[in-house]
């Protein structure tokens, strides 16, 4: 910072607009496979069944062994 | 869960801090109107996975001859983060996780006094989201949420001093 007063920052504004895409899929019930942490799979898809495992984009496999489906 | 705001614009809008990086907040934006600050309902947090590549050079040059000094500064940033994004309203919440892809510029902008150094924020995007929606009030199931979001690089505006 060179020769700047302090009130000078105040008038200085950077301006980003933000574009979302965003996809909602509805999931049967308990169904959504979720990681560790409870974050859900990316393209686990509903499945109509008590015992299923899927991999993720990272390469992380879940198994989901029940359901409450 | 995913709503449609009809009318205003979504911006992240920010000022640079003492150091010059730009610390910014999701605003909705109509034209003739004050920006509404949305940042207590949809915001952005680090998941300590980051990748940066970072350069900064300065040089000062002095002339004794004319009792000048000139001082130049640059400097460029990049990375990859892993975000959360959260957002949260009367009718539930999402829970997200994304890769952000940045980058910035070293800008010194506006003329003395009014002179201000910062590092501009270029274009980004935030790919891989993935994540569930649900109202905890509700019975029904969370919903799958994915995609992604585009931000276009920072216009730096300022104002002319008082």
């Amino acid at each position: 910072m060179r020769g700047l007063s302090a009130s000078a920052y105040g008038q200085v504004t950077v301006t980003q607009n933000v574009t979302i895409a965003l996809v909602e899929t509805t999931t049967a019930p308990a169904l959504a496979a979720k990681d560790e942490s409870g974050v859900v799979i990316r393209g686990a898809a509903p499945v109509e069944s008590n015992s299923f495992s899927v991999t993720n984009a990272r390469g992380v496999s879940s198994k989901i062994l029940s359901s409450k489906a | 869960m995913i709503e449609s705001i009809t009318g205003y614009a979504l911006q992240l809008i920010g000022s640079p801090d003492e150091e010059g990086y730009v610390d910014n907040k999701f605003y909705l934006v109509k034209r003739g109107e004050t920006p509404i600050d949305i940042s207590e309902y949809f915001f952005a947090n680090s998941e300590d996975a980051e990748a940066e590549n970072y350069s900064y050079r300065s040089v000062a040059v002095s002339n004794p001859n004319t009792e000048t000094q000139t001082f130049t500064e640059t400097g460029r940033a990049n990375g990859k983060e892993l975000i959360a994004l959260t957002y949260s309203s009367v009718n539930g919440g999402m829970e997200l996780e994304g890769v952000v892809n940045w980058a910035e510029t070293y800008r010194v902008v506006g003329t003395d006094p009014n002179q201000v150094s910062l590092w501009a924020p270029g274009a980004a995007t935030v790919t891989s989201i993935v994540g569930s929606a649900g109202d905890p009030s509700s019975e029904e199931s969370d919903t799958l949420i994915e995609g992604r979001i585009s931000i276009t690089a920072g216009v730096v505006t300022i104002a002319p001093s008082e």
